[in-house]
């Protein structure tokens, strides 16, 4: 079905992209993943560092 | 929705498949600012899944590559795709035991997204 | 404490928006980097859709404002003015380089969804035929690579892929597009669409630069 023939899936659909935008993307600055667990912060290595070196290995092969 | 400015600027097919996902939505709000153990748990199995699901299909796309190119004998091929069932497996194991979904190790990879 | 919108460079005039709980809206300037915030009594245990919704009118306001926008994750909040200059200084260059980057650009958002039913593998079956079962998708993901993220990727100053680990979720891409190149990008989906039948297609937009916001 074209979406124009569902006002109500536009609505529902722009959304779901909305929130996966602000939720999940756009800049960090407060430090890569940042979880507080009994009042203490732990604070991980940012993903892309890590996977980097994932990236690279592909390009090889 | 207009507040954003932000639309549908094309849509076709089965957008239910999306709408669904808008009323899991449900789950997300309110949003925990501080996490308790058992969601740093799973927020851990979540990556260690992701990264691993992703080696997981990037091995299997170069054996399918290769089969494409028939550059693997009936036995490689035999024995590669056992291999990578028995995985797909135990990853459905791993996802379970963690009741996470597919959906749910979707992560934003930034320049790993190429890879897929 | 300290709540942070986005980044902006160029910002002629705070838009006339307020922030979470209608707080007014502030701008920390570092040089010629703008940090966009609002100032609260504390940190909520929880925030609600309301929040995150008011996040993104402010954002999407920036954009109108400012000559580029770099919105920041949701939840990047800070005890006070001290603990965001350290945070901000320290990335100062990279912050100016990305909001180079973007500069007015916006987003276009494309999915496409579906592709081969026999999505999941069938167990009991020989290696062999495991991985045959395989094939359909990676064929429908080259397609899509080749028929619709090329064209894309072609007229668009950058893009980004997810890596979507769902099954029928073949492509969930970001691209960074002048804003008078939406409706040539709006066109490459339909007319991939319409070649497709078979396949969901979205395509969403003009979105603030989020998937830009760091780099590749």
């Amino acid at each position: 079905m074209s979406v124009v023939e569902a006002p109500h899936l536009q609505e529902q659909v722009t959304l779901l992209e909305l929130v996966d935008r602000v939720l999940n993307r756009g800049v960090v600055v407060t430090g890569d993943i940042t979880l507080a667990v009994a009042d203490v912060d732990l604070v991980y290595v940012g993903l892309r560092v890590l996977l980097s070196s994932v990236a690279t290995l592909d390009e090889a092969g | 929705m207009n507040e954003t400015g932000a639309r549908v600027l094309a849509g076709h097919g089965d957008l239910d498949l999306l709408a669904q996902r808008v009323d899991e939505l449900g789950d997300v709000f309110p949003r925990r600012v501080r996490a308790d153990p058992e969601t740093v748990e799973r927020g851990l199995a979540q990556l260690v899944l992701t990264l691993i699901e992703l080696l997981r299909r990037l091995m299997e796309r170069q054996a399918l590559r290769r089969m494409e190119q028939g550059t693997l004998d009936d036995d490689q091929i035999e024995r590669l795709g056992e291999t990578f069932m028995r995985l797909a497996e135990r990853m459905d194991e791993l996802k379970a035991e963690f009741g996470l979904r597919d959906e749910d190790l979707n992560l934003d990879l930034g320049p790993l997204g190429s890879l897929l | 404490m300290i709540h942070l919108y986005a980044f902006a460079a160029g910002l002629d005039r705070m838009p006339a928006s307020h922030g979470l709980e209608d707080a007014p809206l502030e701008a920390r300037a570092f040089t010629d980097v703008v940090a966009v915030t609002s100032s609260h009594a504390s940190s909520p245990q929880e925030h609600g859709r309301a929040d995150v919704m008011r996040h993104a009118a402010v954002v999407a306001a920036l954009v109108e404002s400012a000559r580029a926008v770099l919105p920041a994750r949701f939840g990047e909040d800070f005890a006070d003015d001290a603990a965001l200059e350290t945070a901000v200084t320290s990335r100062l260059p990279a912050l100016r380089s990305r909001l180079a980057e973007v500069g007015r650009h916006v987003e276009v958002g494309v999915r496409v969804l579906g592709g081969p039913p026999s999505a999941a593998p069938v167990r009991g079956a020989s290696g062999a035929d495991y991985l045959r079962s395989r094939l359909p998708e990676l064929r429908a993901r080259n397609l899509v690579a080749a028929e619709l993220h090329g064209p894309l990727d072609a007229c668009a100053e950058a893009s980004r892929l997810s890596p979507s680990l769902e099954r029928s979720a073949l492509h969930t891409a970001a691209y960074l597009v002048s804003r008078d190149e939406v409706g040539a990008v709006t066109s490459i989906v339909e007319q991939f669409a319409r070649m497709h039948p078979e396949l969901t297609v979205l395509c969403t937009g003009p979105w603030a630069p989020y998937s830009f916001a760091e780099a590749s």
